[in-house]
């Protein structure tokens, strides 16, 4: 064979060779504007959320309102509040994912929803709390409205109290590094981390994308695993059986002689601050369950943090009878019905201040059909 | 292995199309698994 005829042939293979790779970059940057639209589409999530909404109703379902992300927690870090409007002032809601699960925001009329923060986190204590509102004072310009234009109403409850050790290895600190966006300090609490302009896009990008595929395969899985009639929680085959819910309780309270104080110590930290600040705060001693009652962690608390609202002059409404037990889809979230009512009665309490600022109109009711998350 | 290499190699040769079309779904799930890559704990459901 010639080397003209050799060359034709490794010419060709080249050739080949390029349009393959070719190909493959375009699958790959395809894939990922794919992947981008998907994850910002707001008719998809509508379309997702409409449906895990009818779901939940149906009571088949948990809905954790957690939009194109894994998680609540990422949504509002990486969408609500970075989009929030604080110029205007407003209500917003602090506490555990017995707090971030009692509102309805979705369902707010849209000129009032703005209005509105549910800021509600998972496996909240007093100390965390303290730590996320200083960060959006201080890092996030919570207060930029001036502060007495603010209202801030602390969900409370005995699961404040239980889930305070190993703050280090707790769901709040391992929340806020995760996608490179801020770090964790036990003692200095949330820190921003410096990085460039291009990084924080590409991270917030990357947690984007992560959380829509991760969030859609988790909906996938959880439905089907549904559909075939297994239990998601372990809690799911025992929510009827109110010893068992009782035993799961004593656990999470073990220690709580302890750390009571220490919590009670941290909610009048919370007080100080807000004080400081001239933030007007309203409490609201959030549902449990009936059967809990015997529990003498939740009297203890219910009792104290209600004597130290009073030593601090701060408006406290208690709920915490407000729901039956078959009310909650588990030891502390509410079913559809009984988030219908926390929500009702939550929304109330920041009524007068959202009628003040100009939020709201006097005729307004607390709720309505809106848009939003 | 050279076996393994060799029947890929007819395999490619008989069905290029079909080579073409696995090396595309490889480059998509290999993209989407990137993409779907998150770090630190996750907690998607709390019972507190």
């Amino acid at each position: 064979m010639t080397q003209a005829g050799n060359a034709a042939p490794r010419e060709d293979a080249a050739w080949y060779e390029t349009r393959l790779s070719i190909l493959l970059i375009i699958v790959v940057i395809a894939t990922g504007l794919l992947v981008d639209r998907l994850a910002s589409s707001e008719t998809l999530l509508d379309a997702v959320t409409k449906w895990e909404l009818a779901r939940f109703e149906r009571g088949e379902t948990f809905f954790s309102n957690r939009g194109n992300f894994l998680e609540f927690e990422d949504r509002l870090i990486l969408d609500e509040i970075p989009k929030a409007d604080f110029s205007r002032g407003g209500a917003y809601f602090f506490g555990s994912s017995d707090l971030k699960w009692s509102l309805k925001t979705w369902e707010l009329p849209a000129e009032v929803r703005p209005f509105v923060g549910n800021f509600g986190l998972g496996g909240m204590n007093h100390t965390f709390e303290l730590q996320f509102i200083r960060h959006l004072v201080e890092h996030g310009g919570l207060l930029q409205a001036g502060a007495e234009r603010n209202l801030v109403v602390l969900g409370v409850a005995h699961t404040n109290v239980f889930v305070a050790q190993e703050p280090e290895r707790a769901y709040f600190a391992t929340l806020w590094p995760r996608h490179g966006l801020f770090a964790y300090d036990a003692e200095k609490g949330i820190l921003p981390v410096e990085i460039s302009p291009l990084s924080r896009f590409l991270r917030i990008k990357k947690a984007r994308w992560s959380g829509f595929l991760g969030g859609d395969v988790n909906r996938a899985i959880r439905f089907a695993v549904e559909k075939l009639g297994f239990s998601i929680s372990a809690e799911s085959s025992i929510v009827d059986d109110p010893e068992a819910l009782r035993q799961i309780a004593r656990r999470m309270h073990r220690n709580w002689e302890e750390e009571l104080p220490v919590q009670l110590g941290e909610l009048g930290r919370l007080f100080d601050y807000l004080r400081r600040q001239g933030v007007p705060v309203a409490v609201a001693l959030l549902p449990h369950r009936r059967s809990l009652d015997e529990l003498p962690l939740i009297h203890a608390y219910g009792d104290a943090v209600t004597k130290l609202c009073a030593a601090n002059s701060i408006p406290i409404v208690d709920l915490s009878h407000l729901l039956g037990d078959d009310d909650f889809f588990d030891l502390s979230h509410p079913t559809a019905r009984g988030l219908a009512r926390t929500h009702e009665h939550l929304i109330e309490i920041a009524m007068p201040h959202l009628r003040a600022i100009g939020a709201i109109g006097s005729e307004r009711r607390s709720s309505g059909q809106g848009s939003g998350t | 292995m050279s076996d393994y290499w060799e029947r890929l190699d007819r395999l490619e040769r008989r069905n290029p199309r079909l080579m073409i079309l696995l090396l595309v779904v490889l480059a998509t799930v290999v993209t989407l698994l990137l993409l779907a890559k998150s770090e630190g704990a996750v907690v998607l459901y709390q019972a507190f």
